[in-house]
């Protein structure tokens, strides 16, 4: 009887291979389904754009006027350019700089914070204040400390008789570009600071316990337990600063548009300058461009390095 | 005050049942922003023609969208730089543009050069000139030994050794400040003789006995006489020197001064405004500049003439318009020279009535062309002085600025 009805219900059943290929199916399509918005969105506001960029960079279109393909001229015309070169350089040296800065002082104040102490919820809070605030108006406040001939910053140094000298924050072109840095490090840190610190929040104390009976020390803990353990979340940030920084534009337009002598002119600037400002599309399109090499190398480097690390 | 009562201008002809939306930029100054507000409004009430007012924080960008999309408002403002970019989606207004200027006593040189593209066509109608004046502290002066202001760059060279002896050198901008780096630098250039182009707009004459000459003397000028943080100015820098009695003199929008009358009454008595300076070849200036174009895709270019025609280009509005402005805005043309009635009647603004007569465009003599615009917007000349005035020799930042121009070149 039990036989029979086994037999009978094997007959009913489709053969296994069927039924997997049916489930298979209808999961794959609903998948395709899920992520079709966000397929569609990546299209839309990406592909397309990026798609649009690169075929203007290759062309002579100026705004109001038909694009004729003129192949690569567009950035070797660039290449000559003396401003151009000196705003590659300044995005590379100005991206390194405040990248590895930000990081550092994240770190830092992600350590800090993830300490025990009063007040501790309002000094997160408040850590955020300077990623929160629209950088362009920031960046006026910036302008108003580093003023050239009413900056508060000199002001306050005369009189607290530390310098006699007014500062040329923004008149000298290295002061200039490490005051735009530091405008950049004080926005930035607080959204290094603060994912970091969901990082460390992650770690189980039981590892710092078992480590501390152990012996090891503060030192050790950090570099055995909680650099390695934050690295992946740190990689995706990181990739995230730097795209951010490489791209920054208004930073530099609001605080020193370039000058002087462009020694803070950096791509970004000078692709508005040439491209919508002159009405040079295709120049704009070109120079823009030129970051997204640099970028793709150090986007595919840190993916590398996050998997790695993760199936360590 | 400007702004009160009926709009002075010809009656508007019924063209009831159409619409005309107008991009503008709306001035800086109060009333004159709000006379030109009441002129559009009136005029509309008076001709039927459903008007929409349109402005825009992003201009530019909002300019290249229109072309790029064929569609937008049927007649817009537009800067000296927009007239090159945007030519190619503005109509031929040569009819009008001849007959306003006809009927406003001939447009002035600066204006009419930007108006007029190189292939002859009349691509926008001179609307208005931003002024640009020289500011003096008259306790300086004194103390320099002048009852005047200087009148040639010679004359401020020798007024700025001294007053730089009291730590009041003058104000040169030099920084990445559109406006006003532009006005110090292209006029110095200009006064020289010195240019970027020859006439035909596409021969390259950056390199010249006249550029080294000027250079040359803006080297030795700005060592002895100008305030060495100007580099780092922008627009507001000079501005800010002068309000806090930094410096003796720099050039400005009348902003400085008028803004002085309200805040600071001593300073204001104690400034004075000179005339556009002279140099070897004469005396320029570099100012900013507004324009009327109708674009291609304009739906309504007949209610966008009638607005000029019967509106904006009449005497009994610019007359109004012009003095609402109090000397910030000059008219692009001689009708009101001697209208005592259109003028500031603050005698420090007395140089507003013949100050537009000496504006220029960039890339004088020649047309200002994308490529002209493209070197502003890149701040090649100003760095090319930047650099004079950092040491670099004047050959040396020639070879810049030609190499600059030349990448221009090649790629557009």
């Amino acid at each position: 009887m039990a036989i029979a009805h086994a037999v009978r219900q094997s007959e009913l059943r489709p053969p296994l291979r069927n039924r997997l290929q049916a489930l298979h199916g209808r999961d794959a399509t609903q998948a395709y389904l899920m992520i079709a918005p966000a397929v569609l969105l990546l299209v839309v506001l990406v592909a397309y754009p990026f798609m649009l960029s690169l075929w203007l960079s290759m062309t002579n279109k100026s705004v109001g006027n038909p694009a004729e393909f003129v192949g690569l001229r567009n950035f070797t015309t660039q290449l000559d350019s003396q401003i151009f070169r000196q705003a590659f350089r300044n995005t590379i040296w100005y991206t390194a700089v405040t990248t590895v800065v930000k990081l550092v002082l994240g770190f830092a104040l992600a350590l800090l914070l993830n300490r025990e102490f009063r007040g501790r919820k309002f000094v997160r809070a408040a850590m955020l204040l300077p990623w929160i605030v629209p950088s362009v108006l920031s960046t006026m406040a910036w302008l108003w400390l580093l003023e050239s001939n009413l900056s508060s910053v000199n002001w306050a140094l005369k009189h607290a008789h530390i310098i006699r000298k007014s500062i040329p924050f923004l008149t000298d072109p290295g002061w200039a570009m490490a005051s735009v840095m530091t405008v950049n490090v004080w926005r930035g840190t607080p959204f290094l600071g603060i994912t970091i610190l969901a990082a460390l929040q992650t770690i189980p104390r039981e590892l710092y316990e078992a480590a501390e009976l152990d012996g090891a020390g503060w030192l050790a803990r950090l570099r055995r337990i909680t650099i390695p353990l934050v690295t992946p979340v740190v990689s995706i940030v990181m990739i995230v600063s730097i795209i951010g920084t490489f791209s920054d534009i208004q930073i530099v337009y609001a605080l020193t548009g370039g000058g002087p002598l462009n020694s803070t002119q950096v791509l970004a600037t000078l692709s508005l300058a040439a491209g919508l400002k002159s009405g040079l599309l295709g120049q704009g399109a070109a120079i823009s461009l030129f970051m997204f090499p640099v970028m793709l190398v150090l986007v595919l480097l840190q993916v590398r390095i996050t998997r790695r690390r993760m199936l360590q | 005050m400007a702004t009160t009562g009926t709009t002075a201008m010809v009656a508007a002809k019924p063209i009831k049942g159409t619409k005309l939306t107008i991009l503008w930029q709306p001035a800086s100054i109060p009333e004159a922003e709000a006379a030109m507000n009441k002129l559009m409004d009136d005029w509309a009430k008076q001709s039927g023609v459903e008007l929409s007012k349109e402005v825009s924080s992003e201009y530019t960008s909002r300019l290249a969208t229109m072309a790029e999309t064929k569609q937008g408002a049927d007649l817009v403002h537009l800067g000296a730089q927009d007239v090159a970019v945007n030519e190619s989606v503005m109509m031929d207004v040569g009819d009008l543009a001849m007959e306003m200027g006809t009927k406003m006593g001939g447009y002035y040189d600066g204006p009419k050069s930007v108006a007029v593209r190189p292939d002859g066509k009349w691509k926008a109608v001179p609307a208005l000139v931003y002024g640009q004046y020289w500011l003096y502290r008259q306790d300086l002066l004194k103390q320099a030994g002048l009852e005047k202001p200087p009148e040639t760059w010679e004359e401020l060279h020798q007024l700025g050794k001294k007053t730089k002896a009291m730590d009041k050198p003058v104000g040169f901008v030099l920084g990445h400040a559109f406006t006003d780096g532009s006005t110090h630098t292209y006029s110095l250039m200009w006064d020289y003789g010195a240019k970027e182009f020859e006439a035909d707009g596409k021969t390259l004459a950056l390199n010249s006995k006249e550029m080294m000459d000027c250079l040359t003397f803006f080297q030795t000028f700005y060592k002895d006489s100008c305030a060495e943080n100007s580099f780092g100015w922008d627009e507001a820098g000079n501005n800010n020197a002068y309000n806090t009695g930094q410096i003796v003199a720099t050039n400005n929008a009348n902003t400085i001064y008028v803004g002085l009358t309200k805040n600071n009454a001593a300073l204001a008595m104690n400034s004075i405004h000179g005339s556009t300076l002279k140099g070897p070849a004469g005396g320029f200036q570099y100012m900013a500049m507004l324009f009327w174009g109708i674009p291609t895709y304009s739906k309504n270019p007949d209610a966008a003439k009638a607005f000029l025609r019967e509106a904006f280009y009449t005497p009994e509005f610019q007359t109004l318009f012009t003095k609402a402005g109090n000397g910030y805005n000059l008219p692009a043309f001689g009708l009101l020279d001697n209208v005592d009635g259109a003028w500031p009647t603050d005698p420090k603004l007395a140089s507003a009535r013949t100050l537009a007569k000496t504006a220029r465009m960039l890339g004088s003599p020649g047309p200002l062309t994308k490529v002209v615009g493209a070197s502003q917007n890149k701040f090649i000349i100003i760095d090319m002085f930047a650099k004079v005035a950092q040491g670099s020799s004047p050959k040396d930042a020639i070879a810049f600025a030609v190499n600059e121009y030349n990448v221009l070149l090649k790629g557009a």
